[in-house]
Protein backbone atom coordinates (compact mmCIF):
# COMPACT_ATOMS: atom_id res chain seq x y z
CA UNK A 1 0.00 0.00 0.00
CA UNK A 2 2.89 2.42 0.87
CA UNK A 3 4.83 1.58 -2.14
CA UNK A 4 1.90 2.22 -4.07
CA UNK A 5 1.28 5.65 -2.57
CA UNK A 6 5.28 6.61 -3.00
CA UNK A 7 4.81 5.40 -6.75
CA UNK A 8 2.17 7.64 -7.37
CA UNK A 9 3.96 10.52 -5.56
CA UNK A 10 6.37 10.16 -7.72
CA UNK A 11 4.49 9.88 -11.28
CA UNK A 12 2.23 12.88 -9.97
CA UNK A 13 5.62 14.84 -8.89
CA UNK A 14 7.20 14.14 -11.57
CA UNK A 15 4.85 15.38 -14.45
CA UNK A 16 4.05 18.82 -11.83
CA UNK A 17 8.04 19.41 -12.61
CA UNK A 18 6.65 19.16 -16.28
CA UNK A 19 3.58 20.74 -16.56
CA UNK A 20 3.89 23.27 -13.87
CA UNK A 21 4.54 27.05 -16.56
CA UNK A 22 6.94 28.81 -13.75
CA UNK A 23 10.70 27.14 -14.12
CA UNK A 24 11.40 28.10 -10.26
CA UNK A 25 8.39 26.15 -8.94
CA UNK A 26 9.04 23.59 -11.59
CA UNK A 27 13.05 23.03 -9.52
CA UNK A 28 11.53 23.41 -6.37
CA UNK A 29 8.97 20.21 -7.33
CA UNK A 30 11.96 18.59 -9.08
CA UNK A 31 13.71 19.05 -5.68
CA UNK A 32 10.82 17.75 -3.88
CA UNK A 33 10.87 14.33 -6.33
CA UNK A 34 14.33 13.78 -5.02
CA UNK A 35 13.83 14.01 -1.40
CA UNK A 36 10.70 11.01 -2.12
CA UNK A 37 13.09 9.03 -4.20
CA UNK A 38 14.83 9.13 -1.37
CA UNK A 39 12.16 7.42 0.61
CA UNK A 40 11.42 4.95 -2.51
CA UNK A 41 15.31 3.71 -2.00
CA UNK A 42 15.05 3.07 1.52
CA UNK A 43 12.06 0.98 0.60
CA UNK A 44 14.24 -1.02 -1.91
CA UNK A 45 16.18 -1.58 0.81
CA UNK A 46 19.39 0.62 -0.46
CA UNK A 47 20.59 3.08 2.25
CA UNK A 48 23.93 3.74 0.17
CA UNK A 49 22.09 5.19 -2.56
CA UNK A 50 19.59 6.63 -0.91
CA UNK A 51 22.55 8.24 1.00
CA UNK A 52 23.74 9.35 -2.32
CA UNK A 53 20.34 10.12 -3.72
CA UNK A 54 19.98 12.93 -0.91
CA UNK A 55 23.44 14.21 -0.84
CA UNK A 56 23.96 14.60 -4.34
CA UNK A 57 20.85 13.88 -6.43
CA UNK A 58 19.01 16.19 -4.81
CA UNK A 59 21.18 18.53 -2.62
CA UNK A 60 24.30 19.10 -5.50
CA UNK A 61 22.22 18.64 -8.60
CA UNK A 62 19.60 21.32 -6.73
CA UNK A 63 22.23 23.64 -5.98
CA UNK A 64 23.29 23.83 -9.64
CA UNK A 65 19.47 24.24 -11.05
CA UNK A 66 18.75 26.76 -8.85
CA UNK A 67 21.82 29.09 -9.84
CA UNK A 68 21.41 29.03 -13.32
CA UNK A 69 18.12 29.53 -13.55
CA UNK A 70 18.87 32.75 -11.95
CA UNK A 71 20.44 33.39 -15.08
CA UNK A 72 18.14 32.13 -17.30
CA UNK A 73 16.39 34.81 -19.45
CA UNK A 74 12.28 33.81 -18.25
CA UNK A 75 9.79 32.67 -20.19
CA UNK A 76 6.46 31.23 -19.48
CA UNK A 77 5.39 27.56 -21.35
CA UNK A 78 5.62 28.58 -24.99
CA UNK A 79 2.20 27.41 -26.77
CA UNK A 80 3.41 24.12 -28.11
CA UNK A 81 1.56 22.74 -31.66
CA UNK A 82 -1.01 20.30 -31.10
CA UNK A 83 1.00 17.41 -33.35
CA UNK A 84 3.93 17.56 -30.60
CA UNK A 85 1.80 16.90 -27.75
CA UNK A 86 0.59 13.88 -30.02
CA UNK A 87 3.97 12.57 -29.87
CA UNK A 88 5.37 13.50 -26.16
CA UNK A 89 2.19 11.70 -24.78
CA UNK A 90 2.58 8.55 -27.57
CA UNK A 91 5.79 7.97 -27.08
CA UNK A 92 6.19 8.59 -23.71
CA UNK A 93 2.93 6.09 -23.24
CA UNK A 94 4.68 3.93 -25.48
CA UNK A 95 7.89 3.69 -23.82
CA UNK A 96 6.13 2.65 -20.59
CA UNK A 97 3.93 0.16 -21.92
CA UNK A 98 6.79 -1.33 -23.26
CA UNK A 99 9.41 -1.32 -20.19
CA UNK A 100 6.26 -2.33 -17.89
CA UNK A 101 5.44 -5.50 -20.02
CA UNK A 102 9.73 -6.19 -20.48
CA UNK A 103 9.68 -5.75 -16.61
CA UNK A 104 6.39 -8.44 -16.36
CA UNK A 105 7.82 -10.78 -19.07
CA UNK A 106 12.14 -11.11 -16.92
CA UNK A 107 13.18 -14.32 -17.34
CA UNK A 108 14.68 -16.06 -14.15
CA UNK A 109 18.15 -14.70 -13.57
CA UNK A 110 20.90 -17.08 -14.76
CA UNK A 111 23.78 -15.98 -12.75
CA UNK A 112 23.64 -15.37 -8.98
CA UNK A 113 26.15 -12.48 -8.56
CA UNK A 114 24.81 -11.99 -5.10
CA UNK A 115 25.89 -15.99 -3.64
CA UNK A 116 29.50 -15.23 -5.25
CA UNK A 117 29.96 -11.56 -3.14
CA UNK A 118 28.78 -13.04 -0.12
CA UNK A 119 31.40 -16.21 -1.15
CA UNK A 120 34.08 -13.43 -1.45
CA UNK A 121 33.42 -11.05 1.05
CA UNK A 122 35.86 -12.10 3.34
CA UNK A 123 38.79 -11.94 0.75
CA UNK A 124 38.38 -7.94 -0.29
CA UNK A 125 39.22 -6.28 3.17
CA UNK A 126 35.70 -4.74 4.03
CA UNK A 127 32.48 -6.23 5.54
CA UNK A 128 30.20 -4.05 3.96
CA UNK A 129 28.97 -5.32 0.73
CA UNK A 130 28.44 -2.60 -1.74
CA UNK A 131 31.66 -1.04 -0.75
CA UNK A 132 33.74 -4.36 -1.36
CA UNK A 133 31.95 -4.16 -5.10
CA UNK A 134 33.21 -0.32 -5.65
CA UNK A 135 36.68 -0.35 -4.54
CA UNK A 136 37.38 -4.13 -4.54
CA UNK A 137 35.35 -6.41 -6.97
CA UNK A 138 34.39 -3.71 -9.51
CA UNK A 139 37.09 -0.87 -9.13
CA UNK A 140 37.50 -0.18 -12.45
CA UNK A 141 34.14 1.47 -12.64
CA UNK A 142 35.14 3.52 -9.48
CA UNK A 143 38.14 4.67 -11.33
CA UNK A 144 36.71 5.37 -14.43
CA UNK A 145 34.02 7.11 -12.90
CA UNK A 146 36.14 9.91 -10.81
CA UNK A 147 38.20 9.95 -14.66
CA UNK A 148 34.68 10.95 -16.03
CA UNK A 149 34.13 13.58 -13.12
CA UNK A 150 37.34 14.92 -14.16
CA UNK A 151 36.87 14.79 -17.33
CA UNK A 152 33.44 16.48 -17.43
CA UNK A 153 35.44 19.82 -15.23
CA UNK A 154 37.81 19.83 -17.41
CA UNK A 155 35.59 20.44 -20.18
CA UNK A 156 33.61 22.47 -18.32
CA UNK A 157 37.13 24.79 -18.00
CA UNK A 158 37.46 24.85 -21.66
CA UNK A 159 33.95 26.06 -21.97
CA UNK A 160 34.92 28.97 -19.83
CA UNK A 161 37.29 31.59 -20.95
CA UNK A 162 38.36 33.62 -18.13
CA UNK A 163 39.37 36.74 -18.31
CA UNK A 164 40.62 37.02 -14.42
CA UNK A 165 41.79 33.48 -13.79
CA UNK A 166 43.07 33.98 -10.21
CA UNK A 167 39.76 36.03 -9.01
CA UNK A 168 38.30 32.78 -9.29
CA UNK A 169 38.04 31.60 -5.73
CA UNK A 170 37.98 35.15 -4.14
CA UNK A 171 35.65 38.17 -2.94
CA UNK A 172 32.29 37.73 -0.75
CA UNK A 173 29.52 36.45 -2.89
CA UNK A 174 26.32 36.56 -0.04
CA UNK A 175 26.21 39.50 2.34
CA UNK A 176 24.03 37.61 4.54
CA UNK A 177 25.21 37.72 8.24
CA UNK A 178 22.63 35.00 9.32
CA UNK A 179 24.24 32.60 6.76
CA UNK A 180 27.71 33.28 7.99
CA UNK A 181 26.89 32.57 11.94
CA UNK A 182 25.10 29.72 11.14
CA UNK A 183 27.67 28.41 9.07
CA UNK A 184 30.12 28.40 11.68
CA UNK A 185 27.77 26.31 13.91
CA UNK A 186 26.92 23.82 10.97
CA UNK A 187 30.39 23.67 9.31
CA UNK A 188 32.29 21.06 12.52
CA UNK A 189 29.48 18.71 12.47
CA UNK A 190 29.37 18.80 8.40
CA UNK A 191 33.12 17.75 8.62
CA UNK A 192 32.45 15.54 11.15
CA UNK A 193 30.08 14.19 9.08
CA UNK A 194 32.13 13.29 6.10
CA UNK A 195 34.70 11.91 7.98
CA UNK A 196 31.88 9.56 10.03
CA UNK A 197 30.12 8.98 6.40
CA UNK A 198 33.57 7.86 5.08
CA UNK A 199 34.72 5.58 8.26
CA UNK A 200 31.37 3.60 7.82
CA UNK A 201 31.60 2.87 4.52
CA UNK A 202 34.12 -0.10 5.62
CA UNK A 203 31.46 -2.11 7.37
CA UNK A 204 27.84 -0.40 7.07
CA UNK A 205 26.58 2.00 4.88
CA UNK A 206 28.14 5.15 3.45
CA UNK A 207 31.72 5.40 1.89
CA UNK A 208 33.47 8.13 -0.61
CA UNK A 209 30.74 9.44 -2.82
CA UNK A 210 28.21 10.27 -0.12
CA UNK A 211 31.37 11.63 1.81
CA UNK A 212 32.48 13.49 -0.98
CA UNK A 213 29.16 15.22 -1.41
CA UNK A 214 29.11 16.50 2.13
CA UNK A 215 32.61 17.74 1.73
CA UNK A 216 31.44 19.75 -1.60
CA UNK A 217 28.75 21.24 0.63
CA UNK A 218 30.31 22.80 3.15
CA UNK A 219 32.94 24.09 0.34
CA UNK A 220 29.83 25.27 -1.55
CA UNK A 221 28.71 26.92 1.67
CA UNK A 222 31.86 28.88 2.65
CA UNK A 223 32.09 30.14 -1.26
CA UNK A 224 28.84 31.52 -0.34
CA UNK A 225 29.88 33.31 2.84
CA UNK A 226 32.78 34.46 0.84
CA UNK A 227 35.51 32.89 3.00
CA UNK A 228 38.14 32.15 0.66
CA UNK A 229 42.09 31.87 1.02
CA UNK A 230 44.34 33.76 -0.69
CA UNK A 231 43.42 33.69 -4.43
CA UNK A 232 46.84 32.10 -5.81
CA UNK A 233 47.39 29.60 -2.52
CA UNK A 234 43.61 28.43 -3.51
CA UNK A 235 43.92 28.36 -7.27
CA UNK A 236 47.62 25.90 -6.42
CA UNK A 237 45.56 23.65 -3.75
CA UNK A 238 42.54 23.10 -5.75
CA UNK A 239 44.41 21.83 -8.40
CA UNK A 240 46.15 19.65 -6.35
CA UNK A 241 43.17 18.46 -4.51
CA UNK A 242 41.48 17.34 -7.68
CA UNK A 243 43.79 15.41 -9.27
CA UNK A 244 44.92 13.61 -5.75
CA UNK A 245 42.09 11.20 -6.22
CA UNK A 246 42.40 9.85 -9.24
CA UNK A 247 46.21 10.19 -9.11
CA UNK A 248 46.52 7.77 -5.97
CA UNK A 249 43.69 5.11 -7.08
CA UNK A 250 45.70 4.90 -10.68
CA UNK A 251 49.19 4.19 -8.98
CA UNK A 252 47.47 2.13 -6.03
CA UNK A 253 45.65 0.28 -9.22
CA UNK A 254 48.86 -0.48 -11.11
CA UNK A 255 51.42 -0.95 -8.94
CA UNK A 256 50.19 -4.59 -8.59
CA UNK A 257 51.28 -5.09 -12.57
CA UNK A 258 54.55 -4.60 -11.22
CA UNK A 259 54.09 -7.62 -9.38
CA UNK A 260 53.06 -9.70 -12.52
CA UNK A 261 49.16 -9.35 -11.44
CA UNK A 262 46.81 -7.71 -13.42
CA UNK A 263 45.10 -4.28 -12.88
CA UNK A 264 43.45 -3.41 -9.94
CA UNK A 265 44.66 -6.48 -7.58
CA UNK A 266 45.29 -5.62 -4.34
CA UNK A 267 47.85 -7.67 -1.86
CA UNK A 268 45.54 -9.36 0.23
CA UNK A 269 47.33 -8.50 3.52
CA UNK A 270 46.74 -4.91 3.08
CA UNK A 271 43.02 -4.77 1.27
CA UNK A 272 41.12 -2.73 3.83
CA UNK A 273 44.01 -0.17 4.43
CA UNK A 274 44.85 0.14 0.55
CA UNK A 275 40.74 0.86 0.28
CA UNK A 276 40.27 3.17 2.89
CA UNK A 277 43.48 5.34 1.84
CA UNK A 278 42.22 5.83 -1.41
CA UNK A 279 38.29 6.14 -0.09
CA UNK A 280 40.36 9.14 1.40
CA UNK A 281 41.69 10.66 -1.56
CA UNK A 282 38.57 9.59 -3.45
CA UNK A 283 36.59 11.67 -1.01
CA UNK A 284 38.04 15.20 -0.84
CA UNK A 285 39.32 14.60 -4.62
CA UNK A 286 34.90 14.48 -5.08
CA UNK A 287 34.44 17.25 -2.64
CA UNK A 288 36.55 19.67 -4.39
CA UNK A 289 35.43 18.63 -8.26
CA UNK A 290 31.89 19.08 -7.27
CA UNK A 291 32.93 22.41 -5.54
CA UNK A 292 35.05 23.63 -8.73
CA UNK A 293 31.77 22.45 -11.16
CA UNK A 294 30.09 24.68 -8.88
CA UNK A 295 31.87 27.61 -9.50
CA UNK A 296 32.82 27.65 -12.63
CA UNK A 297 29.20 27.57 -12.75
CA UNK A 298 28.87 30.28 -10.66
CA UNK A 299 31.69 32.40 -12.76
CA UNK A 300 29.68 32.26 -16.01
CA UNK A 301 26.81 33.97 -14.58
CA UNK A 302 29.00 37.18 -13.21
CA UNK A 303 30.45 37.70 -16.38
CA UNK A 304 27.09 37.12 -18.26
CA UNK A 305 25.61 40.02 -16.05
CA UNK B 1 3.55 -8.63 -7.02
CA UNK B 2 6.09 -7.83 -4.60
CA UNK B 3 7.60 -4.53 -3.55
CA UNK B 4 10.61 -4.40 -5.47
CA UNK B 5 8.87 -5.21 -8.68
CA UNK B 6 5.95 -2.07 -7.97
CA UNK B 7 9.11 -0.19 -7.92
CA UNK B 8 10.61 -1.37 -11.23
CA UNK B 9 7.06 -0.52 -13.02
CA UNK B 10 7.32 2.95 -11.14
CA UNK B 11 10.64 3.76 -12.64
CA UNK B 12 9.05 2.41 -16.05
CA UNK B 13 6.90 5.26 -15.51
CA UNK B 14 8.96 8.01 -14.86
CA UNK B 15 11.30 6.87 -17.86
CA UNK B 16 7.92 7.45 -20.15
CA UNK B 17 7.09 10.73 -18.21
CA UNK B 18 10.73 11.69 -18.75
CA UNK B 19 10.51 10.87 -22.18
CA UNK B 20 7.48 12.76 -22.95
CA UNK B 21 9.08 15.88 -20.63
CA UNK B 22 11.92 15.62 -23.28
CA UNK B 23 9.97 15.67 -26.19
CA UNK B 24 7.26 18.71 -25.30
CA UNK B 25 9.91 21.28 -24.12
CA UNK B 26 11.67 23.78 -26.13
CA UNK B 27 13.42 25.17 -22.70
CA UNK B 28 16.56 23.71 -22.09
CA UNK B 29 16.14 23.68 -18.86
CA UNK B 30 13.58 21.57 -18.66
CA UNK B 31 14.58 19.13 -21.01
CA UNK B 32 17.54 18.65 -18.66
CA UNK B 33 15.01 17.86 -15.87
CA UNK B 34 13.42 15.86 -18.00
CA UNK B 35 16.64 14.05 -18.96
CA UNK B 36 17.30 13.66 -15.08
CA UNK B 37 13.65 12.13 -14.83
CA UNK B 38 14.08 9.74 -17.52
CA UNK B 39 17.83 8.85 -15.46
CA UNK B 40 16.52 8.07 -12.45
CA UNK B 41 13.55 5.88 -13.76
CA UNK B 42 16.42 3.71 -15.02
CA UNK B 43 17.75 3.40 -11.89
CA UNK B 44 14.93 2.40 -10.19
CA UNK B 45 14.31 -0.09 -13.13
CA UNK B 46 18.02 -1.25 -12.63
CA UNK B 47 17.54 -2.08 -8.85
CA UNK B 48 13.83 -3.27 -8.41
CA UNK B 49 14.28 -6.13 -11.74
CA UNK B 50 17.72 -7.32 -10.18
CA UNK B 51 16.03 -7.34 -6.87
CA UNK B 52 12.25 -8.70 -7.10
CA UNK B 53 14.02 -11.88 -9.66
CA UNK B 54 16.49 -12.66 -6.58
CA UNK B 55 13.49 -11.69 -3.90
CA UNK B 56 16.23 -10.14 -1.46
CA UNK B 57 18.82 -7.12 -1.57
CA UNK B 58 21.66 -7.58 -4.40
CA UNK B 59 24.46 -5.78 -3.79
CA UNK B 60 26.01 -5.45 -7.37
CA UNK B 61 23.31 -3.42 -9.12
CA UNK B 62 23.30 -0.77 -5.86
CA UNK B 63 26.68 0.04 -6.41
CA UNK B 64 26.37 0.21 -10.37
CA UNK B 65 23.56 2.60 -9.77
CA UNK B 66 25.50 4.42 -6.81
CA UNK B 67 28.21 4.93 -9.56
CA UNK B 68 25.35 6.08 -12.26
CA UNK B 69 23.99 8.68 -9.60
CA UNK B 70 27.18 10.33 -9.73
CA UNK B 71 28.46 10.11 -13.39
CA UNK B 72 24.41 11.67 -13.89
CA UNK B 73 25.91 14.69 -11.80
CA UNK B 74 28.80 15.19 -13.56
CA UNK B 75 27.01 15.39 -16.74
CA UNK B 76 23.99 17.56 -15.41
CA UNK B 77 26.47 20.25 -14.59
CA UNK B 78 28.25 19.87 -17.63
CA UNK B 79 25.14 20.26 -19.72
CA UNK B 80 24.83 23.55 -17.46
CA UNK B 81 27.45 24.78 -18.21
CA UNK B 82 26.95 24.40 -21.90
CA UNK B 83 23.47 25.85 -21.63
CA UNK B 84 24.59 29.39 -19.77
CA UNK B 85 27.44 29.72 -22.65
CA UNK B 86 24.85 28.90 -25.42
CA UNK B 87 22.33 31.66 -23.64
CA UNK B 88 25.65 34.12 -22.90
CA UNK B 89 26.56 33.93 -27.24
CA UNK B 90 22.92 33.51 -28.32
CA UNK B 91 20.32 35.40 -25.91
CA UNK B 92 18.12 32.39 -25.97
CA UNK B 93 17.13 29.51 -23.75
CA UNK B 94 16.20 27.13 -26.33
CA UNK B 95 18.10 25.85 -29.57
CA UNK B 96 17.09 28.07 -33.06
CA UNK B 97 16.83 25.30 -35.58
CA UNK B 98 13.74 24.53 -34.66
CA UNK B 99 11.74 27.36 -34.84
CA UNK B 100 10.50 28.36 -38.35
Amino acid sequence: MIDLLLVCGLWSLALTTLLTPNAFRALVFFILLGLLLTLVWIRLDAPDIALAEAALGTGITGVLLLDTLKQQPQHALLCVHRTRIFWAVFSGLSLTLALSWALLQAPAMPIALDQTLTAQLDASGVSHPITAVLLNFRAYDTLLEIGVLLLALFAGQGLHERQHPLEQLSGAQLHNPFLRASLALWLPGMLLLATYLLWAGAHQPGGAFQAGAVLAAAFILMHLCGLALDAQVSQHLLRIGVLVGFVLFLVVASSSMLAGQTLLTYPSAWAGELILLIELALTFSIGLILFSLFTLNHQMRKESA
Amino acid sequence: MNTYLIFALGGAGLCGIGLFGFILHDDLLRRLIAFNLLGSGTFLILVGLAQSGRGGVDAVPQALVLTGIVVAVAATALTLMLIRRWTQLSQQSHLTEEDE
